[in-house]
């Protein structure tokens, strides 16, 4: 199979440094973005450090969600 | 991986953009069922193939509706979901995918993939295919039991090995539908497909649709779906391609962690359907109920009825149930999938409260 983007593989390997994967009938487990600062980090008194453009956490917008229908094939446009 | 914090924040995102989509709905996905004919018989088939006839649109029909979805809706950003019965079982399938392709329309295919080879492969390719998804549920024995199909597996993964070996499609998936027989099975189909050259792998849960209805024994338990979303989960985590399909709010554990995107039932806001016959709904796999058939190709204008009669499935199911209008995740779940809602008894026919979160 081809590889998913490197980054899973970072995450991966800071969640397992972690060792926050949380068991199946566990608590919900949490864990940071290893890409993103800690929420911890950012209160009102204490605020990290101010970011770049490019070190600013990913914003989600649902427009771009690649979404798949039931049994259909993978969407893809060009 | 994404925080908790940012579920939570992305999926009020996520609940305002459905809102907005349910007054401009943008159709993005298209999907003809070309028949209702099929050279297997699965025994979870949500189509009931080989129960129903197959009454089908010519390709004249198909020509003239191409025409006109081009003309009042344009190619970009639309994609045609060819699906079946086996769409390849039709003698004039190359000539109506190479009349879409003429148009500009991006395609992609559900098969079974036992009809194809390396001629059809590259007939494939050549008229405009960019992906398919083929369906292998369980290693040999298990999918030829399930699929009532003596070399099914076989003829399958040769179809798949021919299309990676003919190569130029943008994704060749993978499809297995999971349920409590097979459910074992994960690990060593992990290690088949790992060693092919696919795009990716999705592995769906058993809906309670068409002839799986009639199984119970397939149903899956609390335990089975846990280890599947965990299995699924890991693999992600270790940079494997592999996904759970569209179906079903999953809860803040497993949202976004085992697909690539949030919980949207698409029927009716991304995506419309035309069956074998021309009927108009929005998903193929929801119930085929009258109120749920807005019209039909051969008498009905697609357009007016993808701007103006899709209400139907442009509101919240929850509304309709007790239950879930008292469920504190609502407002992401909505009710679930239109697929899997039990119209006759207005609630979920599949609900992940108390399974999963």
């Amino acid at each position: 199979m081809k590889k998913r983007k490197k980054t899973a593989l970072v995450a991966a390997a800071f969640i397992a440094s972690m060792n926050l994967n949380g068991c199946a009938y566990g608590p919900e487990p949490y864990y940071e973005d290893p890409e993103t600062p800690s929420a911890t980090e950012v209160t009102s008194e204490n605020k990290v450090q101010e970011t770049t453009e490019s070190e600013k956490p990913e914003q989600y917008r649902p427009e771009d969600d690649i979404q798949v229908c039931v049994y259909g094939p993978p969407e893809y446009f060009e | 991986m994404i925080n908790s914090a940012k579920k939570a924040e992305d999926m009020k995102k996520l609940a305002a953009y459905r809102k907005i989509l349910r007054e401009k709905p943008v159709l993005r996905n298209l999907f003809l069922e070309l028949t209702l004919r099929c050279n297997q018989n699965c025994i979870h088939c949500g189509s009931r193939c080989g129960e129903v006839g197959s009454e089908e649109l010519t390709f004249e029909q198909y020509r003239v509706f191409l025409d006109k979805i081009k003309k009042d809706f344009g190619t970009e950003k639309k994609m045609l979901c060819i699906t079946g019965g086996e769409p390849l079982l039709r003698t004039d399938f190359y000539e109506i995918m190479e009349y879409a392709n003429s148009l500009g329309f991006n395609w992609g295919m559900t098969s079974n993939a036992t009809l194809i080879d390396d001629k059809a492969a590259e007939k494939l390719r050549n008229c405009g295919m960019k992906t398919i998804s083929v369906s292998i549920d369980g290693l040999e024995n298990t999918h030829n039991t399930l699929r009532r199909s003596k070399n099914g597996y076989e003829r399958a993964m040769n179809g798949i090995n021919a299309l990676i070996r003919n190569g130029g499609f943008k994704s060749i998936q993978v499809t297995t539908v999971v349920n409590h027989n097979n459910i074992h099975e994960l690990e060593e189909l992990y290690a088949i497909f790992d060693k092919m050259d696919i795009d990716s792998w999705r592995i769906l849960n058993i809906e309670p649709i068409g002839r799986a209805l009639d199984h119970n024994e397939l149903t899956m338990t609390k335990e089975d779906y846990t280890y599947m979303f965990d299995f699924i989960r890991e693999k992600r985590i270790a940079g494997e391609p592999v996904t759970y399909g569209c179906s079903h709010y999953l809860g803040r554990r497993y949202e976004r962690e085992v697909r690539d995107w949030y919980f949207l039932c698409n029927a009716g806001i991304y995506t419309a359907s035309i069956a074998a016959n021309g009927d108009i709904l929005a998903c193929l796999d929801i119930e085929r109920r009258p109120e749920l058939i807005q019209g039909n190709i051969l008498h009905d204008n697609f357009t007016d009825i993808w701007l103006n009669r899709f209400r139907v499935y442009r509101r919240d199911l929850y509304e309709s149930n007790e239950r879930c209008g008292n469920c504190s995740e609502k407002k992401f779940c909505t009710g679930g999938s239109y697929h899997s809602w039990n119209f006759d008894r207005n609630e979920p026919m599949v609900c992940f409260k108390d399974v999963l979160f």
